[in-house]
């Protein structure tokens, strides 16, 4: 039968586990149910890898090639590098870096073999048949390896092609076998020319100038003279000033040049100037290539002097700066760059101008600077000084005088009052902020604002918070903010648990009193107590007296004792008023049980006594 | 017996799944105080971030503040966007970051052309997994030393006066339809996906993905590095107040006030007062004085029926 109980009671307790957790899961996951169409995202870790768009990925691989056949290998590498950020899942990523490693190793390797074929052309041009020749070695060595690499990447394109769809990519991978037979061609071709050419001959390029201290503008003629084994006549010379070309100067059947050149604007003390020689045509393979001496020349330009000065170097917003200023030699203009603005003033004919500036409202206080310049004007060069000045505000001072105690769900006046120094802000905006609510409210023209706040029902008792900004309206006043604390007394809250211990007191505490007067573990000791309402005549005497005597003794008359068990129970206590009381008892059992009226004068003499008796 | 177990396993789960609530961290998207995936804890944590409702003291000192408007769902008010415009006006910094929530009406408050796109960025190459995740290779942010963004469910950016500062690459497209695949009427790339717009004295900064600050996303690529590049030792805001909290959250929240209000003093005495008279109440001193009164009875009058005696006993103490 136990057994039983037992494993029903198991039951139960399983029963109410599985309802529980049900329950709990239920209640949590509906909590959590929320619509909607597109997700702000998603979790990463439990995103299903895609594998990439086919047509975009062989878009790519083709404009690679593309860029390879056009020679734009920077734009190719551009693409490569790019390439290798493409997401691909984790199974394919060996097959699609090794084909990514393998078009780059091409890429780069028929780059080199490209950069050396024109080095190899162009050396051939300047007549270096030894370095023409090593940059040729070298073409070959990485196209060589270009058509090794080449094979393989064929084989990994299949590899791929098998993961991601890209048939196509075979057959632009053609191209690049092309591209590496013409390579082979322009080797070979520049190899029969190195192999067939006859002795090349030094040249030597040397120049002179007219003028060696020159104003920018002016013109300076350059002369020289151009020879080899003998002067070269009718050659192109080339004309640079700080390795920009300016001007080009054909040699006469001497080998001699000379032109006037102009110099540039350029604001500079000296500048190098040289020549060089190329070999063209039929020079090529002849000739080699110069370059001639390096001639410096000092430059002439006036720089102007400009003298600008504010009126005040502390300012505030709004105010209104006067600059003026004299720049020598005069322009006919020049600008001023003020608080992220740019504006041109005119100079007047003495070299003389000015302007007002004002100070943004919005500025930030600090030190800011005024650039005063002037633009390059033919032999005179742009110039720009520097003026400082600060910005500053004036302190603003913002109190508020909040109400000493606020009473939740009535309204509460705040008053306060707004001063620039002693000047009262006028039409200043004042934001409130308590009880997560918040006030605008403008001063008057006296600085005074009056905010009637609205305390909620639901504040909690305590101190909040009041915080208040000032934000005067006009600019050169700062912001101030302010914060001090209302004592706020929420009298529904405050109530509540008064309330509720009045209502305890009335429906527990009686019973716990009651329980104390019937269960005397230890003698009672309290002081006397109001009478409660009695029975008439004996029985009220007999009931007062036995009031006392329990206090005297701390023994409790039960409701099933006897008058005569409660006499016996008490009597040996009663030392001096063991008589008085037992004459009392025995009266209130005649009465009581036999009806005899007792003497009620005797009765009270007695009770009297026993009042009357002070026990130790 | 089985509705009772019932009734009794409802209202203990409903306390237990009230425990779980109050004591396991917020699960809303964006949540400062979340720490799972689609929290912000970490970049709470990282970038310093204060976050709180969108009152005029935030907005304090804007040459030293930044405002993050995060992806919000409630629309803004004339006030606060008055109050933005005058943040942005005096220097502040305006972090705006959004796909498909509300931030639109706040640009258009703000008087600036450029809006969110709202529609779904996918990349089918440059991608973390799947082209819902598109990677932006940032070649505009050199001297942040930035070079990949990750972004999450992104959208682009609209609009001309503005200065792009990170575009998604010419193969992603607007997936319209959402069918996850470019069909030829969807729009193709690059589109902005960062930009900055002046404004006043201060600057505006959108960014078209809000989710590259979330737990998740947060680490990846240089997305940490660009937004402390944004940010540049201004002390951060975040809104909060912009957005609409799930049941749960609202659930969670409530529980706070809850767990709040009864630290204060009503609710602590009140509690006291309750627990006091629960024990007052409830303490068995009443059973022993049964047993006593009834023992004492039965010593003197053996013959007498104690369950007689128990009875009267208990109905004079109930009349009581």
């Amino acid at each position: 039968m136990a057994g039983i109980v037992n494993r029903a009671w198991r039951s139960c307790r399983l029963q109410a586990f599985k309802s529980l957790l049900v329950f709990t899961v239920l209640i949590i996951l509906a909590l959590q149910l929320v619509a909607s169409t597109i997700p702000h995202h998603v979790d990463i870790r439990e995103v299903a890898d895609e594998i990439p768009y086919a047509p975009d990925l062989l878009f790519i691989y083709s404009s690679i090639i593309d860029f390879v056949r056009a020679e734009d290998y920077s734009n190719a590498i551009e693409k490569l590098r790019e390439v290798i950020n493409v997401y691909v899942p984790e199974n394919i990523k060996y097959v699609f870096s090794r084909f990514n490693e393998l078009l780059n190793s091409e890429v780069q390797l028929l780059n080199e073999t490209n950069l050396n074929i024109n080095y190899a052309y162009k050396f051939y041009v300047l007549g270096f048949i030894d370095d023409s020749r090593r940059c040729l070695d070298e073409a070959s060595l990485t196209l060589a390896k270009a058509n090794l690499t080449h094979n393989e990447l064929e084989a990994a394109c299949i590899q791929l092609s098998k993961r991601i769809p890209l048939r196509q990519l075979l057959d632009k991978l053609g191209n690049l076998k092309s591209i590496i037979n013409s390579y082979w061609i322009e080797i070979r071709d520049l190899w029969y020319r190195l192999t067939y050419i006859g002795e090349i001959y030094e040249t030597r390029l040397t120049i002179q100038v007219d003028k060696y201290r020159v104003w920018v503008g002016s013109t300076i003629r350059v002369s020289g003279y151009l020879e080899s084994i003998h002067p070269l006549g009718n050659r192109n010379i080339s004309i640079y000033i700080e390795d920009k070309h300016i001007a080009t100067a054909v040699t006469n059947s001497e080998g001699y040049f000379s032109r006037e050149i102009t110099i540039p604007y350029i604001y500079r003390e000296e500048v190098k100037l040289y020549a060089s020689f190329t070999p063209l045509g039929s020079d090529i393979g002849r000739f080699k290539s110069s370059t001639s001496n390096i001639v410096k020349i000092k430059l002439l330009y006036t720089t102007p002097i400009i003298k600008a000065f504010i009126d005040r170097s502390y300012v505030k917003p709004l105010d209104k700066i006067y600059l003026v200023g004299l720049i020598e030699p005069r322009v006919p203009e020049v600008y001023v760059k003020a608080f992220n603005k740019h504006s041109t003033i005119n100079v007047n004919s003495t070299g003389w101008f000015n302007t007002t500036l004002t100070v943004p409202d919005s500025i930030d206080e600090g030190t800011y600077t005024i650039i005063v310049g002037s633009y390059s004007l033919n032999t005179i060069a742009p110039s720009e000084t520097a003026l400082k000045l600060t910005v500053y505000r004036l302190p603003s001072i913002l109190t508020i005088k909040p109400p000493l105690i606020a009473l939740s769900g009535f309204k509460t006046r705040l008053t306060g009052l707004a001063l620039g120094g002693e000047t009262p802000l006028g039409e200043a905006n004042i934001t409130l902020e308590i009880y997560g609510q918040t006030y605008l409210v403008a001063t008057d023209s006296q600085g005074l604002f009056v905010i009637d706040i609205q305390t909620p029902h639901t504040v909690n008792t305590g101190f909040h918070i009041v915080k208040a900004i000032l934000n005067p309206k006009e600019p050169w006043y700062r912001i101030a903010i302010v914060e001090e604390s209302i004592f706020t007394l929420n009298p529904y809250m405050a109530s509540a648990p008064i309330i509720l211990a009045l209502i305890l007191l009335k429906t527990t505490i009686p019973k716990r009193r009651w329980e104390a007067e019937i269960t005397p573990s230890t003698p009672i000791r309290e002081p006397i107590k109001e009478a409660k309402p009695l029975p008439v005549g004996i029985a009220r005497i007999y009931f007062e007296a036995v009031d006392i005597i329990m206090r005297i003794t701390g023994i409790e008359m039960k409701p099933y004792n006897t008058i005569r068990e409660y006499l016996t129970i008490v009597g040996e206590f009663l030392d001096g008023i063991t008589d008085q009381f037992r004459e009392l008892s025995y009266m209130a059992e005649a009465y009581l049980y036999g009806g005899i009226e007792p003497d009620m004068d005797k009765a009270m003499n007695l009770l009297k006594d026993i009042k009357g008796f002070k026990h130790d | 017996m089985t509705r009772k177990i019932i009734v009794f396993s409802l209202l203990l789960s409903l306390t237990v799944s009230l425990l779980i609530i109050y004591l396991t961290p917020p699960i809303d998207d964006f949540h400062p105080e979340n720490t799972y995936w689609n929290g912000l804890s970490r970049a709470v944590e990282m970038l310093n971030i204060t976050f709180g409702k969108l009152e005029a003291t935030v907005l304090t000192y804007p040459g030293s503040k930044a405002l993050i408007i995060l992806s919000p769902s409630i629309p803004f008010t004339s006030s606060e966007i008055e109050a933005i415009k005058n943040f942005l006006q005096n220097g502040g910094l305006l972090i705006v970051a959004d796909d498909f929530g509300l931030s639109n009406t706040l640009l258009e408050g703000l008087g600036i052309t450029a809006r969110f796109n709202n529609s779904l960025l996918r990349d089918p190459l440059f991608m973390e997994k799947s082209s819902s995740l598109p990677k932006i290779t940032v070649k505009e942010l050199k001297a942040w030393n930035i070079s990949t963004i990750t972004f999450n469910y992104a959208t682009v950016i609209d609009g001309l006066q503005l200065k792009p500062l990170a575009s998604s690459s010419s193969f992603s497209y607007l997936d319209l339809n959402l069918n996850g695949k470019w069909d030829p009427e969807e729009p193709k790339g690059p589109f902005p996906v960062i930009a900055e717009i002046p404004y006043g004295s201060g600057l505006i900064i959108m960014l078209s993905d809000p989710s590259i600050m979330i737990n998740s996303m947060i680490n990846m690529e240089d997305n940490q590095k660009l937004l402390k590049n944004i940010i540049n030792e201004r002390k951060v805001f975040l809104d909060i107040s912009h957005w609409s909290t799930t049941p749960y959250t609202a659930v969670k929240e409530s529980l706070n006030v809850i767990a709040k209000f009864s630290l204060t003093i009503e609710a602590k005495y009140s509690i006291l007062i309750i627990v006091t008279a629960f024990i007052i109440k409830y303490t068995p001193i009443i059973k022993h004085r049964i047993i006593d009164e009834v023992d004492e009875a039965l010593r003197k009058h053996p013959d007498w029926s104690r369950e007689i005696l128990q009875k009267l006993v208990k109905e004079r103490i109930g009349k009581q």
